[in-house]
Formats: C-alpha cells, sequence, structure tokens
C-alpha cells in the first residue's frame, strides 16, 4: 500500500496525468456540450448523405441567417435560466423595441432609432428583472405578463401593420460586409465570445452560477443577489433589440407579430445545451451549440423534403433526449 | 417498580450508523400507564432509542416484546396499527390545510369508504375531540398551519398523534420549541394521558420537564444506558453527573493553548433576537467563545444578526471598529466577519458547482475585480487545499459528492480566503465523524493563534467547553451567564440554563 502512496515523482508520468487531469476536467464541466456537438455532428453528416446540397455555402448561408437573431436572444435566456429564473417575454420584447424604434426612425433618422429600439428593450428587461429580484415575483408569471403587455403594445403602436420605409443606411446592419464577412455574423461572434468569457473568466459570471445554485448560500457568502438578478433581465431585453435591429434591417421590414414563439425556441436551446431550469448550469457553449443543433434540423427537414409539420416533433424528442442524457450521464457519475 | 405490568420491553438493542455507534446493549422497559423520561447529551442516542421503539429505526439487533408478544416494527405505520405513537421534531404538516383538515386527514374518523371528507362540511365526533383538544392550546382548528408559529405547529403535530389512540406515546424533544405556557399545557397533556392508562415515553434534555412529569429517567450516554432513577429521590446534580461523564471532557479540555487576548474585534451591545431580551458581549483577537445553551435559546438568530443575515429591532454591533447594525452579510463580510452557518447544504455549500467556485467565492465578493485571474484564483484554491487537507479527485468536480467532512471544509476555506477578523462558526461539526472532528479542532486552535476571534455554537457542550476560552450561557434570548475556562464545566452551564428556564 505505502508504495503506491509514495510513488517518486517522475516527470513524465506527471506530465501525463496532468494532462489526463486536464481532459477530465473538461470532459466534467462541457459533458452535455460534448455530447451535443456530437449530435449535431451525426445529423450535419446524415443530412449531407441524404442531400448534398445541404453542405451548399447558400444553404449555411440560409441557417446562418436562421439562427442569427434567436441565437443572440439565446444568449439572455441563459443567463436568466442560469440564476433559476426563466424570460417568457422575449418575443414580446423583441417586437415592442423594432416597432417603437422602427417608427422613431423613418421619422427622425437612423441614430435615434437605433437608440430607442436598445433602450426600451432595455427598459423591459430592467422592469422585469427589478420585479423578481426586489419585488421578489415568480419570473415566470412576471415575464408571462410582460410577454402579454409588450406583444400587445407592439400591435397598437404599430396599429397591425406592418413597419415599411426604413431608412437605406440601416440596411448597413444587415446586409454589410467586412472583409468579405457580414457584419451580423461578427457581432453575433463577438456577443457569444464575451458571453463565454464573461460567463467562464469574470466576477458576475460566477456569481451568476453562485445565485442559481443556492441563492441563500450567495447571499450569506456577501453577493448582492437581487443587483444580479437584475442583470440577466435587462441584458436579455437588450439582446432582443439588438437582435431584431439585425433581423429588420437584413429584411427591410418587420411585422409585429415577428416575436412570437422567440420564447420557447430559446429555451430549447439553452436546456439543449445542458442547462438546468432549477439554475446554477449551463454555459455559452452549449447554448450555442443547441441553437445551431435546432437551425440544422429545421432546414435540414425542410431541403430533404420533410413536411415542415414534423418539425415540432423533431425538437420536441431532441428536447427531451436532451435532458434525459443529462439525467443518464450524472446518474453514472453520482 | 418491579410488579409493574410491562407494556413495550426492549433488549440488547444495538444500532451503529457506517462507524458510528449509536446504541449498545440497551434494555429499557416500559410499564402501563407510566410516563418514562429518555435523557442524555446530544448524540448519546436517546432520540434513536425513541425511534427504534416506534419502527422509525430498525435495529440492528436485539428484541421488542409489545405486550409479551415479540414483534418486529418495519415502519411507523406498523407500529401504529399496534399502539404505538411517535411525534418527531420534523413536521409533517400539511401548510395550506387548515390545522382541523390536517388532523382528520390522518385520522380514521376522517374518512368515509375509503374517501377523505372535508372537514369543512362534516363535523364527526371524533373530529370534534381532535378540536377540542387543540383549543385547549389556543390554536384556531380553522387556520392555515402556515399561519401557526413553530411552537403551534409542534402542538398540532402532538395532538394529532393522539388522535391515533395509541397505547405508548414517544415524544421527541416535543418542548424544543415550546414557550413556557404551552409546555404546561402539554405536561398537563402527558399526566392526563398517564391517567387514562397510557404510556408516554418522553426525550428530551430539559430537565425541569423531566422532574415535572416522569415517573422514572432513563439515562443514556454515547449509546450505553448508565442507569434508571427516581424522580422523587434524584437530585439534578446526580443526573448531571450521570449524563455527562467525567473521563472524556476532561482530556479535550486540556488540548488547548491558551493565549493572551488582543484588541477588541467583535463588540455586541443590546442586540435584541425576539423584540424583548437583549444581549450585550465583545470578543477579542485570539480568543474562543462559546454560546451556549437549548435549542431554541437564540444561539442561531444572535449569530445570524451580529452577521446581518437577518434584520434585527433594535441594538447595534461593532466589527473591527466598523460600527452600527449590519444590515447585509455583506456589510459583515466587508467588515471582516466570516459565518459558517448551522445548516450546510441550504445555506453554506453550493451543490452542483465546482469546489473551485465554492472556495473563491466570498474572496471574490470582499475584494475581487471584474475579470477574474484563474491561475492566481487556482493557486490560492490549491493552497487552501492543503492548508485544510481537503481530500478531493480535483477541484473542478462538483462539491456535492464530497463527504460532510470535506464539505465543511470547503465552506470553511471559502470563508478563510476572504481573510476575517472575526468567524463564527454555528454548529460546525454537525454530521462530521470523529476523526474530523479532531482535526477540525485543531485548524480552529491554530487559526486563532494567529489572532482571528471565533465565536462557537454548538449543541454539544462538550465541543463547546473543549474549544472555549469563555462560555456565554444563552436561555430565551438573551445571554444568563457568563462562565470563564476554568469555570466552565458541563455541570455549571447545565445549571445555569436551569437557573434561568425554571426562575422566571
Amino acid at each position: 500500500m505505502s508504495a503506491v502512496l509514495t510513488e517518486p515523482d517522475r516527470p513524465g508520468v506527471n506530465a501525463e496525468r496532468k494532462n489526463r487531469s486536464g481532459w477530465r476536467k473538461l470532459t466534467t464541466t462541457y459533458r452535455i456540450e460534448m455530447a451535443m456537438f456530437a449530435a449535431l455532428l451525426v445529423l450535419s453528416t446524415v443530412l449531407t448523405l441524404l442531400e448534398p446540397r445541404f453542405l451548399s455555402s447558400g444553404n449555411l448561408q440560409n441557417i446562418l441567417s436562421q439562427v442569427m437573431v434567436l441565437g443572440i436572444i439565446a444568449i439572455g435566456q441563459t443567463l436568466v435560466i442560469l440564476t433559476g429564473g426563466i424570460d417568457l417575454s422575449v418575443g414580446g420584447i423583441a417586437a415592442i423595441s423594432i416597432m417603437t424604434g422602427g417608427l422613431v426612425m423613418t421619422q427622425n433618422g437612423v441614430v435615434a432609432g437605433v437608440a430607442v429600439m436598445l433602450a426600451t428593450g432595455l427598459l423591459a428587461g430592467t422592469i422585469n428583472g427589478v420585479l423578481v429580484a426586489y419585488v421578489r415575483l415568480a419570473p415566470f408569471i412576471v415575464t408571462l405578463g410582460m410577454m402579454s403587455i409588450t406583444a400587445s403594445l407592439a400591435y397598437v403602436i404599430s396599429d397591425g401593420r406592418s413597419l415599411f420605409g426604413l431608412p437605406a443606411e440601416f440596411g448597413w446592419l444587415g446586409k454589410g460586409n467586412i472583409g468579405g464577412i457580414k457584419i451580423y455574423v461578427v457581432i453575433f461572434v463577438v456577443l457569444y465570445v464575451v458571453a463565454h468569457l464573461m460567463l467562464t473568466r469574470s466576477k458576475p459570471g460566477r456569481f451568476l452560477y453562485a445565485i442559481g445554485s443556492n441563492s441563500e448560500a450567495a447571499r450569506l457568502s456577501g453577493i448582492r443577489v437581487s443587483a444580479y438578478q437584475v442583470l440577466p433581465y435587462a441584458l436579455t431585453g437588450l439582446l432582443c433589440a439588438v437582435a431584431m435591429a439585425i433581423e429588420a434591417s437584413r429584411l427591410g421590414t418587420i411585422d409585429p407579430n415577428t416575436g412570437s414563439g422567440f420564447e420557447l425556441t430559446t429555451i430549447a436551446a439553452v436546456v439543449i445545451g445542458g442547462a438546468s431550469l432549477m439554475g446554477g448550469k449551463g454555459s455559452a457553449i452549449g447554448t450555442l451549440i443547441g441553437i445551431f443543433l435546432i437551425g440544422v434540423l429545421q432546414n435540414g427537414l425542410n431541403i430533404v423534403g420533410v413536411s415542415a409539420f414534423w418539425q415540432g416533433t423533431a425538437l420536441g424528442t431532441v428536447i427531451i433526449m436532451a435532458v434525459v442524457l443529462d439525467r443518464v450521464v450524472r446518474g453514472k457519475k453520482a | 417498580m418491579s410488579e409493574m405490568v410491562s407494556l413495550l420491553k426492549a433488549s440488547g438493542i444495538e444500532k451503529s450508523y457506517g462507524a458510528t455507534r449509536a446504541l449498545a446493549g440497551v434494555d429499557i422497559n416500559i410499564g402501563r400507564g407510566e410516563v418514562v423520561a429518555l435523557v442524555g447529551e446530544n448524540g448519546a442516542g436517546k432520540s434513536t432509542l425513541g425511534k427504534v421503539l416506534a419502527g422509525a429505526v430498525t435495529p440492528d439487533s436485539g428484541t421488542l416484546l409489545f405486550e409479551g408478544e415479540e414483534v418486529t416494527f418495519r415502519s411507523t405505520a406498523e407500529a401504529l396499527a399496534r399502539g404505538v405513537a411517535i411525534v418527531l421534531q420534523e413536521f409533517n404538516l400539511i401548510p395550506e390545510m387548515t390545522v382541523a383538515e390536517n388532523l382528520s386527514l390522518t385520522s380514521p374518523a376522517g374518512y368515509r369508504w375509503g374517501w377523505w371528507r372535508n372537514s369543512r362540511h362534516q363535523l364527526t365526533r371524533a373530529r370534534a375531540a381532535i378540536v377540542a383538544a387543540s383549543m385547549d392550546f389556543g390554536i384556531d382548528p380553522e387556520a392555515l398551519v402556515s399561519e401557526l408559529s413553530v411552537a403551534q405547529q409542534q402542538i398540532v403535530e402532538i395532538v394529532r398523534s393522539l388522535s391515533a389512540d395509541a397505547k405508548l406515546f414517544i415524544l421527541d424533544e416535543p418542548t424544543a420549541a415550546l414557550g413556557r405556557r404551552e409546555t404546561e399545557a402539554l405536561l398537563d397533556l402527558i399526566r392526563s394521558l398517564r391517567d387514562d392508562g397510557r404510556s408516554v415515553v418522553i426525550v428530551t434534555h430539559r430537565l425541569d420537564e423531566v422532574f415535572a412529569v416522569a415517573d422514572r429517567i432513563y439515562v443514556l450516554r454515547d449509546g450505553v444506558p448508565r442507569g434508571e432513577f427516581d424522580p422523587a429521590s434524584t437530585s439534578v446534580d446526580t443526573l448531571i453527573n450521570a449524563m455527562v461523564g467525567r473521563d472524556l471532557d476532561q482530556k479535550m479540555h486540556d488540548s488547548r493553548t491558551i493565549r493572551e487576548p488582543g484588541e477588541v474585534v467583535l463588540s455586541v451591545d443590546s442586540v435584541s433576537v425576539d423584540g424583548s431580551a437583549e444581549c450585550s458581549f465583545e470578543i477579542r483577537r485570539g480568543e474562543i467563545v462559546g454560546l451556549a445553551g437549548l435549542v431554541g435559546s437564540g444561539r442561531t438568530e444572535l449569530a445570524r444578526a451580529i452577521f446581518g443575515a437577518d434584520r434585527v429591532s433594535s441594538g447595534s454591533v461593532t466589527i473591527n471598529g466598523k460600527h452600527g447594525l449590519m444590515r447585509s452579510p455583506l456589510g459583515a463580510v466587508r467588515a471582516g466577519a466570516a459565518m459558517v452557518s448551522e445548516d450546510r447544504k441550504a445555506q453554506g455549500l453550493h451543490t452542483g458547482l465546482s469546489i473551485h467556485d465554492n472556495i473563491v467565492l466570498t474572496h471574490l465578493a470582499k475584494r475581487g475585480k471584474f475579470w477574474l485571474n484563474l491561475r492566481k484564483l487556482d493557486a490560492m484554491v490549491r493552497g487552501q487545499v492543503e492548508d485544510l487537507r481537503i481530500k478531493i479527485g480535483g477541484s473542478w468536480l462538483d462539491a456535492g459528492v464530497l463527504s460532510g467532512g470535506n464539505q465543511q471544509k470547503v465552506v470553511l476555506a471559502k470563508w478563510l480566503l476572504s481573510k476575517p477578523d472575526l468567524l463564527i462558526l454555528d454548529e460546525p461539526t454537525r454530521g462530521i465523524d470523529v476523526g474530523a472532528r479532531a482535526e477540525f479542532y485543531r485548524l480552529i486552535d491554530a487559526l486563532v493563534s494567529d489572532g482571528m476571534a471565533v465565536l462557537v455554537i454548538s449543541s454539544e457542550l462538550q465541543e463547546v467547553l473543549a474549544l472555549s476560552d469563555r462560555v456565554l450561557v444563552m436561555s430565551r434570548g438573551t445571554i444568563v451567564a457568563e462562565l470563564p475556562r476554568d469555570e466552565a464545566t458541563e455541570e455549571a452551564v447545565l445549571a445555569q440554563t436551569e437557573i434561568a428556564a425554571t426562575g422566571t
């Protein structure tokens, strides 16, 4: 026994051990993310075999533009779910911010329009956050109410009509390029990189996990739980506005009911990415994989000629399988 | 006493939890129409014995004879079917239902043809009796359980067991949460049960009650029976001696290094935890002060008030010269305080998060910058893991899978990393095995030698005495006595508690 315990220091062995422990750390921390990434690869391979057009640059561009809007909003949803909350109002906030911002833009120019857009999103999100953190209402109820209010106001403001005649300069956001890459793709990538760094290497990121895992212990550790609880909702509101700005710019027009269904898809992406609705678990990388899995699934079924009616069944199956997988993997570890 | 008619007789009862021996070779005989008090210190095995008698715990070996017939109770339901009812310390009431509904839920009279009859509509005779019993304690049967105080809920729990029409009632610390008046009412109830020919086993460490109501006192220490006593011919001192024993604590007592206390770190002035009684004391650098007292005496409430975890109505707390009541834990943390709370799972540990993330938390809250220096944090975590000898596979693993002792060390490491001047320990060794405990004590001793001030709370008197330079005895929300180290013996502390409990 003692011989095993007092094994001499052999540099090679130790280096190898260190590597192995680094690998173990990675596979422990990003277990679900890796499994889902594998699923995404398998799905893409199968789709390519069935229909080589799947890999064409036109189609990939298509997937990217479909995933863009929900992908940006899903970053916010990830933060909210990390703290143990949920945001059902993302679609409504997206609609209200683009409608108010769009109207201002047609009259007062691009800069004023974008400012109003972002401010509206941020305001609505902050109201959510304050009601959850300081008035201590259930996130589900607060955001359900906010979803209804914002969606309704979007119709009131636009009188139910689509918005046309956005200034031409605004098209830059959705159609412009930087070095051959679409500007919105750059924004998307930057947002995910920042989100990932925030969650893994910043103080607020750590605190969000701590609050989601055990908010009373977090409070007793000296964390301002309420303040940090407002943050995810406020950022989600802001990201809704950013995402819709890109969408409106790309399409040149926007409809007041654009946001419907955003909440379910973004929550699905976060859950597929390995987050727990109980809070304390999830990552930006996971959500990124989740949103692409959903995008590829929808696009792929379409391209191989499966009726669009089947999309919901496929998506639902993936969501449930992701959660079951999580349970199985964790069950083994425990 | 030998001529009594035996109702329940247990012999050769053994029970171990892992390496911990809870009961060893226990024999006990409970007669018809008799009130037996089971006494002993915390961890003496008295609760376990009560649970064995009622089928809540299955013993490793030993036999039970009920009314002369050998029985095996595999559950409390089986025991209840034979006529043995138990009231546990935990509540099993449904908060959204009224008192009457809760009572009728478990009473046979609450059902007809297997369907539960909502008590609002049908008032049966049995229910009327239950309701009358609860009214004796001033509880409105139509009140929602969630609106009741803890004491009232305890009463409802007890009243509910009475509706079971059992021959033997086992009450586990029934008065722990009760005030004076309710305790009196409960003791009356126990006496009336006895007059009715039923038997009662009361598990308690309040000796005044024992002498008030028991026909026989049965003492346990370290899971071993230490004798039976007749309350009429026994003094409190004799009983305390039997409960405490002397061999073990003396040894622990001498293992501490004594230091000269330095400047004042914590000063508590007229802090009230329950709106009436007030507490004032000071703790200096290099000093360990113990807070002793019964469960419910306000120890935890006082600690939480000092730390700003709960708002307090009056008084002031000064930590390191930072004056005024702490409004939030963050204020206390910044002033230099740390608190290891009594409920590790609910208030200390972040299960699901890695050990690393747990340990760095208060450090970040106190002086973290926006972006983290991961390499530096890793080094700090590794330092703590080595210093406290936490046994882990890797700091990225889920803290929730560690053993109780290692979890507690993770929580302690979290606080030590914030470099506190005042460390509050509430039940620091609860659920930790003996070996880890000794190590924990050494650790605390070393910290204090480096100038930290420590306030330690424990239900285990031995622990408080072994660690403390001074012991403050608490009772009913106030500090009733202060004992220096050489005068702080278990007898003295218990005596002070007794005086406070019976004196007013």
